[in-house]
């Protein structure tokens, strides 16, 4: 018997005098196999090469040696399959010329390929065609998703259509968004461009290297933050639904694969059970960069995932005070809807189909097609998408107001978080607290010195080491009774609300007590270390005792 | 993008754009095109010049030579 390779999908079979050619074809996910004798043909479909109809068809036709056929048969289909890394990904690679017979190499330009997963559990991939130079849509057979129940999951996913054409219409999109939030939800205008810009930033933080928190701050309970935060979840990127009651390990698993939206509302310590809110917490904490990975132990296995994801807060009980003071996060301050707005799940998911398909088709088109400006821009955390979208907006669609405004308001936001920075830092104060002691210990040095018969009256930080007054020790033990000294606060007790005999004859009492922001900074460690950071080093004496040099 | 003839590299995989025939006919074309099907991911560029994956054993084989 004798196999020869007619093409690449093509054998040629002769077997005793008998010819047999056979093709092999594949259409999704299913092989097409022509089998013919000259005289008749098969004609077969298959998921897998090496089963028993194919066998059986081969021996029909009388195929004698069927194991070398049938590794022929595979070997030509095989095709790599590729666990893929996320529900979108992109390949970027760089297309390098060389000469035949030696040369120098050189960039041609790049390849860039975005795969995407969509809610049919099939992948595509939108890429440039090299050729034509034109991007393009394809179906990709040999990736496999590592999920499947995606309609369980989320309540809309990937669409399977990307349109090169959808990017001349992002801010029709942004106007649209801005519509639906206004029907739900009373805000500020500037609110209304931070909340839509985030929502269309969703579909692109996929490739950002920082998702920013949407911080929704309100005055108190029952002002319709719950309803901002589900109707922003509903128009987002896959959004994930409510959790309850899940394992870590899987929670991060679906985090990792879809870098879904997950909204999360009212985090109440008292009522929510304690792992899972520190759960919670890491996941807030940790979601707003892409670098970050959580480690689990999953069947024995330790297993990195990535948090990353866009999440959104309802934030009334101020547990993310500190993350809207940095770049970590846009805020949205709601307010009271006079007569109260109804969130309407069905209505808005229905009435929104096909704004989602562009919004999907926006997030992968964006990105792949204007890479290098993305890349420039993306990388600045706080503001970056939002550039990103205000430029790619102007110049695409020739109006850009919503995202102009959205950057305005969240600069202004970034800026004033800076500004104030001093106020969340209790470190800071303490530094600056010792700085002073320090300088305070060289004025009384130089006051010594400058009256030597008063010396003793004005000594009262340092011991001074000479007789001159040139330098002095400011032994540790007291630096830290001076800082303590001057973070005193007075506080006041109503003794009228005690229930004790003794305090019946007055009203109200006084005690000190050390401000408790920075109580954690005062002590000897802390403060040795807050030294070394200032460059000064303690020295120890004879007797071991700590102190540090002071000289004017 | 305008192939010219020698080795292409895509990532880590390794392609080889060849012209078939100095003076290229309507027939010979034809020939190019039968002959790019028959590569691992072959293309036909036009021209009589196609453009198919090699081996990184053969890539660094062509380059050096």
């Amino acid at each position: 018997m004798r196999i020869s390779k007619i093409s690449r999908n093509k054998i040629e079979i002769e077997d005793g005098g008998k010819k047999v050619t056979i093709e092999v074809s594949r259409l999704t996910k299913h092989y097409i196999l022509t089998i013919t004798d000259g005289e008749n043909t098969v004609d077969l479909t298959v998921k897998n090469i090496e089963s028993a109809k194919v066998i059986n068809a081969l021996r029909k036709v009388g195929v004698s040696s069927i194991h070398r056929v049938m590794s022929y048969l595979s070997a030509m289909t095989a095709v790599k399959t590729i666990e893929a890394p996320r529900a979108i990904f992109m390949n970027v690679d760089e297309v390098v010329y060389v000469p035949e017979g030696g040369g120098d190499a050189k960039k041609m330009g790049e390849v860039v390929e975005t795969y995407f997963h969509t809610a049919d559990n099939e992948w595509r991939v939108f890429a440039k065609n090299i050729d034509t130079g034109q991007y393009e849509l394809r179906e990709a057979f040999n990736i496999t998703a590592s999920m499947k129940n995606i309609s369980k999951l989320f309540l809309h996913y990937n669409t399977a259509n990307v349109d090169v054409e959808v990017v001349r219409e992002l801010y029709n999109v942004a106007v649209e968004v801005k519509e639906v939030l206004k029907q739900y939800i009373v805000l500020d205008e500037k609110y209304y461009d931070v909340a839509t810009a985030w929502i269309i930033a969703t579909y692109t933080r996929w490739a950002a290297p920082y998702s920013e928190l949407l911080i929704i701050r309100k005055l108190g309970f029952g002002s319709g933050g719950s309803t901002l935060l589900k109707t922003v979840r509903l128009l987002s990127a896959r959004p994930l639904k409510l959790v309850v009651n899940t394992s870590p390990a899987a929670f991060y698993r679906v985090v990792d694969f879809a870098m879904p939206t997950i909204a999360l509302d009212e985090i109440r310590e008292d009522e929510v059970d304690r792992s899972r809110l520190a759960e919670l917490k890491l996941l807030a904490e940790s979601a707003f960069d892409a670098e970050n990975v959580v480690l689990r132990v999953d069947q024995g296995e330790v297993e990195a995932f990535s948090p990353y994801a866009n999440v959104a807060v309802v934030d009334t009980t101020d547990k993310f005070t500190t993350y809207s003071a940095e770049r970590r996060a846009w805020t949205v301050v709601i307010k009271q809807a006079h007569p109260p707005r109804f969130y309407d799940a069905e209505e808005i998911l229905k009435s929104t189909e096909s704004l989602r398909e562009k919004l999907y088709a926006l997030g992968i088109a964006l990105p792949t097609m204007y890479l290098i400006q993305w890349r420039t821009l993306a990388k600045e955390q706080g503001l970056g998408v939002l550039k990103f979208l205000e430029k790619a907006s102007r110049h695409l669609c020739g109006g850009s107001e919503i995202f102009e405004n959205a950057l305005r308001t969240v600069a202004a936001q970034l800026d004033y978080a800076k500004q104030t920075a001093l106020l969340t830092d209790p470190k800071r104060l303490v530094a600056e607290a010792l700085q002073k002691i320090l300088e305070d210990a060289k004025r009384e040095l130089e006051m010594a010195a400058s009256s030597p018969a008063n010396a003793a009256e004005y000594i009262r930080i340092a011991a001074p080491e000479d007789p001159e007054y040139r330098c002095g020790v400011i032994y540790l033990q007291k630096l830290v009774r001076e800082l303590r000294r001057r973070f005193m606060e007075v506080v006041q007790v109503d003794t009228t609300k005690l229930d004790s005999v003794y305090y019946t004859s007055e009203q109200v009492r006084y005690w000190f007590r050390v401000n408790e922001d920075v109580e954690m900074y005062l002590k000897p460690a802390k403060i040795k270390t807050l030294l070394a950071e200032m460059g000064i080093m303690l020295e120890a004496d004879s007797n071991r005792n700590y102190y540090v040099r002071v000289c004017r | 993008m305008k192939f010219n003839e020698g080795i292409y590299f895509v990532g880590k995989r390794c392609y080889r754009v060849a012209r078939l025939f100095d003076e290229c006919s309507e027939r010979r074309e034809k020939v190019a095109q039968k002959a790019a099907s028959l590569y691992r991911n072959g293309r036909y560029l036009g021209g009589c010049m196609i453009m198919y994956e090699v081996s990184p054993e053969l890539c660094a084989k062509l380059k050096s030579k």
